[in-house]
């Protein structure tokens, strides 16, 4: 819908005034969207046939009220009295057919008094005037007079128009995020907001009742069953992984969709490497297996490229190479942490994450040539898979993962294969090294150091716990979709806010405390966002998104407030306005300068849509 | 072997003491809220098979003798105790299955369900019941000795252990056994640490001390010297146990084990055990044992090393008399240092 503006004036008036709302109307709404009789009527034509044909047709008649309206006489008498004057003509026109009238006092001059009118022009008395004084700023003055056009013109458009820039500012904001994300600077931006959850959130048990069950070797348990050796004996690691197939068995979780994680490396080295007790382990570990999936931990040695004969026998033995021996061979899975790993799906290639695939019954492929590098066994391998294991590494901060999660099952490794011990009977049970476990956690690459008593089989069951449950977390669409809407919420309100002040701004003082609130109602978003990842542990990583996407969108918002409030309304338009106010009125820098970020921004949208894609 | 320890996540092995009070707080949180046992698993006593661990080599308490039955002091108390169990019940088990363990896998079946009661030369400790095991009232009480090949240049003391050790060769003990705990305490005593390996039982160990293999054994002393004993074709001093122990705090003190679980089972066990001690027939059992004659372990386990028929001539000791007297299921404490007078 195009506007159609009429603009009745009193060619006495003071010709700069009208002339300067000529102007912005044009820029506005275009030349051909405003009738201004000295250029819109050619020579001979009938003008009261076209006057009364143009306010018929007209959105909107803007009228130019200054102290020369009236028309007076040198007799005394005014033009306005009588009634074939042009201006009485025009607005009595467009009062007849309903047209929208918005006055304009120029100046100093004084709304008009029902005395002053009249009778066919007595409806003006009861019309607000809008001002326009060369005392203030001319662009902000007819800025609120285009704001009040649109709003008389387009009514519910003009709050499409608002949620059409929220909506622009989501996107933005979410395109800037994902771009930074891209480029790395997110990450330290929500690892700060990760471990400020952490300082602010107290310790929490997960309410799932199908949450991973956290078994772990303690410090006694070390000592007094394993003599405190590394690697840990096999023929007692094959009793107890024995003792887990029977408890699993009586709790009827002989299950594809029941995996067990294995988070320490049982890999036996040297001492070990031929034994009968090494065979034993690996018969126990088939064994359990056969009856539920097992995800271990890819041996160190391998994982840090300098893997052995014996660890590469190891991983030959009960890998995917055993193919044809049995129908579940043992998978082995990096141990490593990808923060970003419940963002994209990509790199499913951690315990937790392979486990809580395994527990939602995807269908894995573990030929696939990219797993390769999971848990490379032979030199080849591991020289191919090098380079891409070192990227991996350097974007690695795993304190992002160190949340307040404290699982509610699970318990030592003893305990948990005593008979009658309901623990096998999780539907996904992680098996770690709590022994030698202390508080600082060592990032790679980095000198930081982290102090948190979390051992790796809690964050492997956080992950499994946060995507098995929540697998939607991982899609990244859907991922980009939250962002978007957390932006398009927060910069909605945002400008409603913006908006509220604008048009209330003579009632600015009385209204502060109500802005105030509400301003702090969106500081709450990213707050919120902390809240969220308190009590869902597992949406910590979306929260954080969400967060960071929320104060990027309170920045650009607060500029389209600051347009806002210093124009009386939206000064945003798509292309073709902000070109046409360009050319209309190339020597106006904020005109050149709209376009320009109008430009910018679209290029970051796209960018943004590429880093989502990509 | 291991880079960085056994933690998989990378994280540095030094732990302070806060935080490792942290987890073991949080370990323990967590074992005490998570229900570990389910109550309707049928007690020992009401099944129809027992599993009993028995060792092979824990000469005298439990070893295979030459027809490769189990035999021993652990053994007859146990057998003791099973027909209590029968009598108490009024049926006898369908099948009594013994299963073979040694000092490393005895904790393993035992808390695994593969076994159900041990017998065999077990210490009490606080950090094994911590484990979720259960022991019954004391049977039997050692030191920690070390047995060391005789000659000249043999050590006398075990404070000369580390300075006669022969280079290049460690001292072995038993893998699971508590001497290998021992062996750490001396070892902090030690300005240089004693290379230590393990070996699979008490009969690997032995083995490994007399094909010079390892410089020295240390193991309970009646152990030791039960091994010695056994020894055919043996020469006076061929094999030395040095005097003084590995540390005046490593008393054992064996008893039968099973699981804390399994109070039903204890609760026999130490019925009849108490009514062995206060009727006096312990002693007999004991003298069986340790004064008298006892049958050769099977030659298969110790690998030819020729053992026969032998008498260890060990007389109860005051300790042990005083625990018949008043049977206490408690470890070993170690007795509280006396007060500074001032």
């Amino acid at each position: 819908m195009k506007a159609r503006l009429f603009l009745s004036y009193r060619r006495k008036e003071n010709k700069w005034a009208v002339g300067h709302v000529r102007d912005r109307l044009y820029a506005e709404f275009g030349i051909e969207g405003v009738f201004f009789d000295n250029e819109s009527i050619d020579s001979g034509e009938s003008w009261k046939g076209r006057i009364e044909a143009e306010v018929k047709g007209c959105s909107a008649v803007v009228m130019v009220y200054g102290s020369a309206w009236a028309g007076p006489l040198d007799d005394g008498s005014r033009r306005i009295d009588n009634p074939d004057d042009v201006v009485r003509f025009e607005l009595v026109q467009a009062h007849r057919h309903g047209k929208p009238i918005l006055p304009v006092v120029i100046d100093e001059a004084l709304p008009p008094s029902p005395a002053d009118l009249p009778a066919d022009l007595q409806f003006l008395s009861a019309l607000h005037f809008g001002h326009l004084s060369a005392a203030e700023s001319l662009d902000r003055q007819t800025s609120r007079l285009i704001m009040n056009i649109r709003k008389a013109v387009f009514g519910r458009t003009m709050t499409a128009h608002y949620l059409t820039q929220a909506l622009w500012i989501a996107l933005l904001a979410t395109s800037v995020v994902w771009l930074l994300r891209v480029g790395g600077v997110v990450g330290l931006v929500e690892d700060g907001f990760a471990r400020t959850v952490q300082a602010v959130a107290p310790p929490l048990h997960a309410q799932a009742s199908e949450q991973p069950a956290v078994v772990e070797i303690n410090d006694r348990e070390y000592s007094e069953i394993f003599g405190g050796q590394t690697p840990l004996d096999p023929e007692i690691v094959a009793i107890f992984f024995d003792a887990l197939r029977e408890r699993s068995q009586e709790a009827g979780r002989c299950d594809a969709r029941a995996p067990v994680g294995i988070n320490v490396d049982l890999a036996p080295g040297e001492a070990w490497a031929d034994s009968a007790a090494l065979a034993g382990l690996a018969q126990a570990l088939r064994a359990l297996a056969a009856c539920r999936p097992v995800v271990m931990a890819c041996p160190q040695r391998i994982e840090g490229h300098t893997g052995s004969e014996s660890d590469q026998r190891w991983v030959s033995t009960l890998g995917a190479d055993a193919k044809g021996k049995q129908d579940q061979p043992v998978r082995f899975a990096s141990t490593r942490v990808d923060p970003l790993l419940l963002r994209h799906g990509a790199a499913r290639t951690e315990i937790g994450a392979v486990m809580a695939d395994l527990a939602a019954g995807a269908e894995l492929d573990w030929n696939a040539p990219a797993r390769e590098c999971v848990c490379p066994a032979t030199h080849d391998a591991i020289d191919r898979c090098t380079a891409g294991r070192a990227q991996v590494d350097a974007a690695l901060d795993r304190r992002s993962l160190i949340v307040p999660f404290t699982p509610q099952r699970g318990g030592s490794l003893a305990r948990a294969v005593l008979p009658g011990s309901t623990i096998a009977g999780s539907q996904m049970v992680v098996v770690g090294a709590g022994y030698g476990v202390q508080g600082r956690y060592s990032v790679p690459t980095s000198q930081a150091e982290f102090t948190a008593p979390v051992t790796g089989s809690m964050v492997q069951a956080f992950i499994a716990d946060a995507a098995s449950l929540r697998p939607w977390l991982q899609n990244r669409w859907l991922a980009a979709l939250a962002d978007v809407l957390v932006a398009f919420v927060t910069s909605s309100m945002l400008m409603t806010l913006w908006r509220s002040i604008a048009v209330n701004v003579s009632n600015f003082p009385m209204r502060l405390f109500n802005y105030l609130g509400v301003g702090l109602t969106f500081l709450g978003v990213p707050l919120l966002c902390v809240g969220v990842a308190t009590y869902v542990p597992a949406a910590l990583l979306p929260a954080t998104s969400a967060a960071v996407v929320a104060v990027a969108t309170c920045l650009r918002s607060a500029m389209s407030g600051y347009e806002v409030l210093l124009n009386g309304g939206v000064g945003w338009k798509f292309f073709q306005g902000a070109w046409a106010a360009m050319v209309t009125e190339p020597h106006r820098w904020s005109a050149r300068t709209r376009f320009a970020v109008l430009c910018v921004e679209t290029l970051v949208i796209a960018a943004g849509l590429v880093a989502v894609l990509a | 072997m291991f880079t960085r320890g056994f933690d998989v996540d990378g994280r540095d092995r030094a732990c302070g003491r806060a935080c490792r009070l942290a987890v073991a707080c949080a370990l323990l949180a967590l074992a005490a809220q998570t229900p570990h046992a389910a109550p309707n698993v049928v007690p020992v006593t009401e099944r129809e098979t027992i599993n009993i661990g028995y060792q092979n080599t824990s000469l005298p308490f439990s070893y295979l003798d030459a027809r490769n039955q189990h035999v021993g002091y652990s053994v007859d108390l146990c057998a003791q105790v099973i027909a209590d169990i029968e009598r108490q019940r009024g049926r006898p088990f369908r099948e009594v299955h013994p299963v073979p363990v040694s000092s490393k896998t005895r904790i393993p079946l035992l808390l695994a369900g593969k076994i159900d009661l041990e017998c065999g030369s077990t210490t009490n400790t606080t950090e094994r019941r911590h484990l979720g095991l259960a022991f019954s009232v004391t049977t039997f009480v050692s030191d920690v000795a070390v047995l060391v090949r005789g000659g000249p240049g043999a050590p006398q003391r075990v404070q000369d252990l580390q300075r006669s050790q022969e280079p290049g060769l460690p001292v072995v003990t038993t893998a699971g056994s508590t001497s290998a705990r021992h062996l750490r305490d001396l070892e902090a005593t030690l300005p240089v640490p004693l290379r230590v390996v393990h070996a699979v039982d008490h009969g690997e160990s032995f083995r490994m001390l007399a094909e010079g293999r390892a410089s020295a054994f240390v193991m309970d002393r009646v152990l030791l010297t039960a091994r010695v004993a056994a020894l055919a074709n043996r020469a006076p001093g061929d094999f030395v146990l040095l005097e003084g122990t590995v540390s005046p705090h490593a008393v054992e003190h064996y008893a039968l084990m099973m699981r804390d679980t399994d109070a039903d089972l204890k609760q026999v066990v130490d019925k009849t055990l108490k009514r062995l001690m206060q009727g006096g027939e312990i002693e007999r059992i004991y003298a069986r044992w340790f004064q008298q004659p006892i049958a050769a372990p099977a030659a298969g386990t110790d690998a030819g090393m020729g053992l026969q028929p032998l008498t260890l001539d060990l007389p109860i000791s005051d300790e042990l008399k005083r625990l018949f007297r008043t049977p206490s299921d408690a470890p070993y404490a170690t007795p509280a240092p006396p007060a500074t007078m001032r």
